[in-house]
């Protein structure tokens, strides 16, 4: 009787063991078939026209690309949902753009506009110089 | 024990003064050896620049100061782009639209030259921080306002002439000025490359005394306004170098009768020796020192005295080793 208690719980371990590895995969499995990764183009200009030389680079990565003379990209890898695509040029304010999931589309096509940086340029750099009042420079 | 204590009571008393020290327990030497291992880097790819400079380090103040002395260690000041800049600003200084016009324009030569050969003025600086924290999603503003130097803004708020950033930080805003921190023009207007560490994480009351912002919100103090900034005695590089706060006295122009005791004291969160400390004045090109006396320290506060002999205008310094932190002027009469 005790043998026979032992062996069902035995039993009901593997079962458990079985059940949990079975819903890992599927809940994996889940995951895959939501990433759905894109291919993404686009298109980038300034208020003069397209901006050749655009640095397109995945955030928190090194993969990217840049804009040729007539300022398009197509992305060298795929992208997924969630992505986060940085358009950089200097003197241009920055631009991140985060992938949008687009059901059934393969492709993403991004218009993207660039704006000058808005500064006042300003300038005064450190001297050494120490401060003479103007009654003992006279002296 | 004993050594436990010393460093409590040092941090402690760091923590009056340097706002670096809300970040005490990290040390920024990764930091700086990732800046130090893209030194020379070009700015064809900033989110790249961006990326390389931060990718292995943890928090974001780490991250910060590597983007923070990789600038200040590969741009240059560019004394051409910082005079033109100026005579521009006094010529249209009542003429807004004048100088917007010319603003603009300016702006994409600058930006071409900070590009192609890494030189610029402190809006380039202050651009360049901005823009490579955003790339790594740390929030930073560019300030303008007015720098108060030997020849501008000294008595009152003349020129709007200097950039300088606000960075967040664990949800809390600090001040650091790249352009000052990268260097300095000597005599022969050359820039030279001289990394100076007071400039990063200030404290507010320490950068208001060089500082003035158009937008009062980024003093990050509220009791600060702009009778102390141009009232205060002038502040160096130096004094940000040595982190020196002066007390007293805390005009810059001050008046006494012969022989009237002045009191003089500073803070510093640095271990001073008081056997460096001295006011002195330029007589042509040789230093005089003057006699002071009860020299002490309490804390981090010194504390000295003297009394001016002669009827007279003083110019008068006060150095720590060889470097000048604060001037005064002393108009002695009867």
């Amino acid at each position: 009787m005790k043998n026979q208690r032992k062996k069902v719980s035995y039993l009901a371990g593997i079962a458990l063991v079985c059940l949990t590895l079975f819903s890992i995969t599927t809940a994996q499995a889940q995951d895959v078939t939501t990433d759905i990764s894109f291919v993404v183009k686009g298109n980038v200009s300034d208020e003069t026209g397209p901006l050749p030389g655009v640095n397109v680079i995945l955030q928190g990565s090194r993969t990217g690309t840049a804009t040729d003379v007539a300022g398009n990209f197509e992305f060298p890898i795929k992208l997924k949902k969630g992505d986060v695509l940085i358009f950089s040029y200097v003197g241009m304010e920055s631009q991140k753009i985060t992938i949008e999931n687009q059901e059934s589309a393969a492709n993403i096509a991004l218009e993207v506009d660039m704006n000058l940086v808005e500064i006042i340029v300003t300038g005064k750099v450190a001297t050494k110089k120490v401060y003479t009042s103007k009654k003992n420079k006279d002296n | 024990m004993k050594s436990v204590f010393f460093f409590i009571s040092f941090f402690i008393i760091n923590s009056s003064i340097a706002q670096v020290s809300d970040f005490k327990d990290i040390d920024f030497e990764s930091a700086d050896n990732m800046a130090e291992l893209y030194k020379g880097n070009g700015l064809d790819n900033l989110p790249l620049l961006a990326y390389n400079l931060t990718y292995n380090l943890d928090t974001d103040v780490e991250k910060f100061r590597a983007i923070y002395t990789w600038v200040c260690n590969n741009i240059d000041g560019d004394p051409k782009q910082d005079n033109e800049v100026f005579e521009k600003r006094e010529a249209y200084k009542n003429d807004s639209v004048a100088f917007l016009k010319w603003n603009n324009e300016f702006k994409k030569i600058a930006f071409e030259k900070l590009f192609k050969q890494k030189k610029t003025m402190c809006t380039g600086y202050a651009y360049l921080i901005k823009e490579l924290s955003f790339l790594v999603d740390i929030e930073s503003e560019i300030v303008d306002g007015y720098g108060r130097t030997t020849t501008t803004n000294v008595d009152n708020l003349d020129l709007t002439n200097h950039s300088w950033n606000v960075v967040k930080l664990n949800n809390k805003w600090y001040l650091v000025d790249a352009t000052w921190s990268s260097g300095y023009f000597d005599d022969y207007n050359v820039f030279v490359n001289d990394y100076n560490d007071g400039y990063f994480l200030t404290d507010p009351i320490l950068f208001a005394k060089s500082h003035y912002p158009l937008e009062k919100k980024w003093l990050l103090n509220e009791s600060l306004d702009n009778t102390m900034f141009t009232t205060s005695p002038m502040v160096y590089g130096e004094t940000y170098k040595h982190n020196i706060m002066p007390i007293s006295p805390n005009e810059m122009h001050l008046s006494s009768t012969r022989h009237a005791e002045i009191e003089f004291s500073f803070k510093s969160s640095q271990n001073i020796d008081l056997n460096k400390v001295s006011l002195m004045q330029y007589m042509g090109i040789k230093e005089k020192r003057f006699k002071i006396y009860d020299l002490k320290k309490e804390d981090n506060l010194i504390t000295f005295k003297y009394k001016f002999k002669y009827k007279k205008d003083y110019d008068v310094h006060l150095k720590i080793e060889d470097d000048i932190v604060a001037t005064y002027t002393v108009k002695v009469t009867e």
